[in-house]
């Protein structure tokens, strides 16, 4: 039987009083890549949410797992630090707090040795350059001011940082041009080549096009409605959501 | 650095909020009256230039209003305060000779070896007076002189009766520097000769002890022409449920082609009004840098004022507020330019939380005549939650139009979502408002020394302690 990495078992949640998720199954396993998408409103960037542990989304019923572990009812933090990690659709903007501040802070609470300032410096400027974002960004505040494709990739950058075991990754490609698409690609590629398991929510499919993912996930009304593979994709970039 | 020498080090609030057993060999009745006034000065022992001069400031005291404005003091019960206290009878010439009682909160906070290592002398005050006074040998021969002020009325009356509450913050200058003027005690006294440049701060540390008491210290600092030093005070007091009063007066003369910089780390217990007046005088090409913590206190109302009245004369003041529960900061500065060429920069930045409210209060003036003047401030909120308060009530008067004056204020609330992104890394709670708070101050903690700024930042974390859950 295969592993679950990520596991969601018929998960309902609300925002306040509007419930959101209506019964939301799936399994990850490990290395693998699973792709969700649908219509605006479905109900995605919420079971990204949920799966992070949010403050904002109230879990009613249901059970989020990680390697087996139930962390329905764990902090953020420590879902973080059980190896689970959520590149934002609209990260926040983090006024004063410098970039290679927080990345330091971050490596540092999870008991990484460090770096002299300048070797990690040096290593982060090269990360970062590959994900096509210029290496002065490093020198400003977090997310503080940056663009829409900058934030993306600045998601993108922190992945291959922090090396996360579970990346869940909402609408990384959306505001993108297509050479950032692909090389967000590459990047989500890398990472799971290294052994990263990758839950993928994707409104195009324009990112996945360059993984192999084994599931395809179809998502409506806060439920998951089909279930496929790359054809699927294919399919619904065709005919869209409603042809379903 | 080494960490021992780094200010209240390592103590937790109930370290140093818990009171030693209380002493004294001499105290004045609770209230104010002018019996009160006469006995201080008796029991000091002073000339009667000094008796007089408290006699005329009571008087005023009496005349005047409290302010309509700022933090609430309706609370504040003259009559329930002790306006003087002395520890003990005598000063105390080395650690060694210090009384157990009061040497233990000085060793707790790395005082004696701080002095030892890095300062290039030390005031310690408990209660009303100076117990002990030590200035290195190299500075002394050098002609500076550094001493509480009760010694200097004595040891040199002509330089007191020229500068003490004359003209930088004269006894009718509002209703608590009257009220300083008559009940004033201790607090250093510090002259620079021309051209002595000090390489280590001197450092005046005043702890208050015995509860419903006041502390009036009065600090001048005289720096002659093309000198420089650096002083640093801080002061605590323990928690008690009753109400306390501090209210110091600061006089600064920095003058031609001088530096001063002033550093003061306030960290008061939560029942004690902190009520100050700090203001420098600063003559041609000289410099006055007023760089202030103030994390303590029940309410506090200070508003470092530098008189630019010099051709090229600068200020800066760098200060940063904390308000919690309850707490109120009435805090901000103010810049007079009064000559041609004058710079002055304030960066103020206030934290406020879980029901503290922080009000920055400025006043920028430009005279007719001072041309090519050029001011700078700035002003940031930063708001951990939904109960917390901030204001903004700046004040400028430009009546020169040859000037540059540039004004910026920002808030900022810390949204949940910000502490979501960061717990999303696996930062906790306090982590990640440290990373918020950090840098949010970070203009002004560059400024410090790196262990001040170090021992800032865990006084503003434990202020935080479970403010935000």
């Amino acid at each position: 039987m295969r592993e679950s990495i990520l596991f969601v078992n018929n998960l309902h949640a609300s925002i306040g009083h509007t419930p959101v998720l209506n019964g939301v199954s799936l399994s990850v396993g490990a290395g693998e890549v699973h792709v969700l998408m649908g219509p605006n409103g479905s109900g995605k960037s919420t079971l990204a949410a949920a799966i992070m542990g949010s403050p904002v989304v109230t879990i009613t019923s249901g059970t989020i797992g990680l390697y087996g572990i139930d962390i329905t009812n764990d902090s953020t933090e420590e879902r973080a630090k059980r190896g689970l990690y959520l590149g934002f659709q609209n990260p926040a903007e983090l006024a004063g707090v410098g970039m290679m501040t927080f990345l330091r802070s971050v490596l540092a609470s999870n008991g990484a040795p460090l770096d002299s300032e300048v070797i990690f410096k040096e290593r982060m400027v090269s990360l970062v350059e590959r994900t096509g974002l210029a290496w002065q960004v490093l020198d400003r505040n977090l997310n503080e001011g940056f663009s829409g494709g900058e934030k993306k990739r600045n998601e993108v950058f922190q992945l291959s940082v922090f090396q996360p075991k579970v990346a869940v990754m909402d609408e990384i490609d959306s505001g993108l041009d297509v050479d950032g698409a692909r090389i967000v690609g590459e990047e989500l590629k890398r990472f799971v080549a290294g052994g990263g398991s990758l839950f993928l929510i994707t409104h195009s499919g324009m990112a996945a096009r360059a993984l192999n993912p084994r599931v395809v996930y179809i998502m409506k009304d806060g439920k998951i409605v089909k279930r496929g593979d790359k054809d699927l994709m294919e399919f619904i970039e065709t005919h869209g959501f409603d042809s379903l | 650095m080494k960490k021992d020498t780094a200010l209240m080090h390592a103590l937790t609030r109930d370290e140093w909020e818990t009171a030693s057993p209380e002493r004294w060999v001499a105290r004045t009745p609770k209230g104010l009256s002018r019996q009160v006034v006469e006995e201080i000065s008796s029991l000091k022992g002073e000339p009667d230039w000094m008796r007089e001069k408290r006699l005329q400031s009571y008087d005023i005291f009496l005349q005047k209003q409290m302010p309509l404005w700022g933090a609430d003091l309706s609370d504040l019960r003259f009559d329930d305060i002790s306006f003087f206290i002395r520890p003990q009878d005598r000063q105390f010439a080395s650690w060694d000779e210090v009384p157990a009682d009061i040497k233990t909160i000085y060793n707790k906070l790395g005082i004696p070896q701080a002095e030892q290592n890095m300062l290039a002398g030390l005031v310690g005050q408990y209660e009303s007076e100076g117990f002990y006074a030590k200035l290195r040998e190299v500075w002394e021969k050098k002609g500076v002189i550094f001493t509480d002020t009760d010694t200097a009325v004595k040891k040199y009356p002509d330089l007191m009766k020229e500068y003490f509450m004359t003209r930088c913050v004269p006894v009718a200058d509002h209703k608590f520097a009257a009220l300083h003027g008559a009940v004033w005690s201790g607090g250093s006294f510090v002259y620079v000769p021309k051209g002595v440049r000090l390489d280590m701060p001197l450092q005046t540390y005043f702890r208050m002890n015995a509860p419903q008491s006041g502390q009036f210290e009065h600090t001048i600092i005289i720096a002659d022409e093309g000198s420089s030093v650096h002083y640093i005070e801080s002061c605590t007091a323990p928690r008690y449920s009753t109400d306390s009063l501090h209210s110091a007066v600061v006089e600064i003369f920095a003058k031609k082609g001088a530096s001063v910089k002033y550093t003061t780390i306030q960290n008061w217990s939560k029942n004690v009004y902190n009520l100050n007046t700090k203001r420098a005088l600063v003559y041609e090409d000289a410099s006055v840098e007023w760089v202030g913590g103030s994390l303590g206190s029940k309410a506090t109302m200070l508003y470092p004022c530098s008189w630019l009245i010099g051709r090229g004369a600068r200020a800066r003041h760098l200060n940063i507020a904390t308000a919690a529960n309850g707490q109120w900061k009435d805090t901000g500065a103010k810049v007079i330019h009064g000559a041609p060429y004058t710079t002055s920069r304030v960066i103020s930045k206030s934290i406020a939380m879980a029901g503290g409210r922080s009000s920055y209060r400025g006043l920028l003036k430009i005279a007719k005549g001072a041309k090519g003047a050029k001011a700078h401030v700035q002003c940031d909120a930063l708001l951990l939650d939904d109960r917390a308060q901030s204001d903004t009530y700046p004040y400028m008067d430009v009546y020169e139009s040859d000037a540059e004056v540039m004004h910026e204020a920002s808030v900022n609330r810390v949204t949940d979502e910000q502490l979501f992104y960061l717990k999303s890394r696996g930062l906790n709670a306090d982590q990640s408002l440290d990373l918020i708070i950090s840098g949010f101050l970070d203009p002004i903690s560059r400024e410090l020394p790196l262990d001040y700024a170090l021992e800032l930042n865990r006084l503003i974390r434990m202020e935080m302690e479970g403010a935000v859950g």
